[in-house]
């Protein structure tokens, strides 16, 4: 056996060198660097209803700090370059980092402070509304909910007639990946891209996330 | 009545997640499109991403820089340290490790043995790096009178 080959046979996997992870982070290009940042701003909000109020910025500098430190030791997270870009790797850094998010991370009380922002709503009349204060309650915890509640009511209220969003979420909700709806409804990439540009924009200027 | 079972949080934190999912596979001219749309200035987004990475990049190589001082330290400390047991002259260090030998034999034995050399054929070279050895080891006690500390 060759002294390179992995256990499975295959070339092994060269993690990219601190130069490279500089380099390619210096590299990225505007649209790039706009989708790490929606990318980001997309997991935050996703946390935020778990009542962990991390900021979008402190997960995209978690996430470069992270494989910084695995292009040098054995620790971090490593870019292997040669199988995925670095954007992509750096989206599944940050995925991982929220799905677990550490604890320096994590704000003394943060999310009561972002509760207020990320709900007040604006009805079509102009009127500023906080659907929190509908359902008052004693526990933040309870009041995520009633405030998640209240949240889908207004997607599912926005997309009643759009039925290619309302199974998009439908398929969401049942554990399917964007392909794979895609398949299953017969539309093209364009549509599903259409179709969940619609959803971001309800759930960005509707539900008030800063997406 | 009946209960409302749904689990609205996690509905609608899979839609979030998937949200995000989504972006893993958009092009870079339909995030670019959905922005204009929006109103949104893509470069302001771009460059506060630059910026965070920077700061994150900045703080990265302080740390390290840090660690590397406190190593570089350290090690500074052990040099001196170990210094510290160079005598005035050869003749006198070779003098104490013969009494320090004398004093405690089977440090004789177990040094000189795996060197394979008679105390008498010990080169300068040989000398200091047993020394050495011992204060490494905890093991050195200048007996013979000479002074071997801060010279």
């Amino acid at each position: 056996m060759k002294k390179n080959d992995s256990s499975r046979g295959g070339p092994e996997k060269r993690a990219a060198t601190l130069d490279e992870v500089e380099a390619a982070y210096r590299a990225l290009t505007t649209p790039q660097l706009a989708r790490l940042d929606k990318y980001a701003r997309g997991r935050v909000a996703a946390l935020y209803l778990e009542g962990k109020g991390i900021a979008a910025t402190d997960l995209l500098q978690e996430a470069l700090t992270e494989t910084l430190e695995g292009s040098i030791k054995n620790a971090g997270r490593k870019w292997y370059k040669d199988s995925v870009s670095f954007v992509g790797h750096l989206m599944g850094v940050m995925k991982s980092i929220a799905s677990h998010p550490p604890k320096h991370l994590l704000p003394d009380h943060a999310e009561h402070i972002l509760l207020e922002s990320q709900v007040t709503e604006v009805t079509p009349d102009g009127e500023v509304r906080n659907p929190l204060l509908e359902y008052p309650s004693g526990s933040p915890d309870q009041e995520r909910i009633l405030d998640a509640k209240k949240m889908l009511e207004i997607v599912e209220q926005t997309f009643k007639d759009d039925a290619i969003v309302s199974l998009i979420i439908d398929g969401w909700r049942n554990g399917m990946s964007g392909p794979e709806i895609q398949e299953q409804l017969g539309i093209t990439p364009k549509e599903f891209e259409a179709a969940v540009k619609r959803l971001r924009w309800t759930i960005k200027h509707k539900l008030k996330f800063q997406l | 009545m009946s209960k409302d079972t749904r689990n609205y949080r996690e509905e609608l934190r899979s839609i979030l997640n998937s949200l995000a999912d989504s972006l893993e596979h958009a092009s870079d001219e339909a995030v670019m499109s959905e922005l204009h749309e929006s109103g949104e200035d893509p470069e302001l987004r771009a460059k506060s991403v630059r910026t965070a990475f920077e700061t994150a990049f900045k703080r990265f190589k302080q740390k390290k820089l840090k660690e590397a001082q406190l190593k570089y330290k350290s090690s500074v400390l052990k040099i001196r340290e170990l210094e510290q047991i160079v005598p005035q002259t050869i003749a006198d260090l070779r003098v104490s490790l013969a009494a320090f030998f004398n004093t405690q034999p089977h440090w004789k034995t177990q040094l000189l043995t795996a060197q394979c050399r008679e105390f008498k054929d010990l080169t300068d070279t040989d000398i200091r790096s047993l020394v050495k050895q011992l204060k490494i080891l905890g093991a050195w006690k200048d007996v013979s009178g000479n002074c071997t500390e801060n010279v």
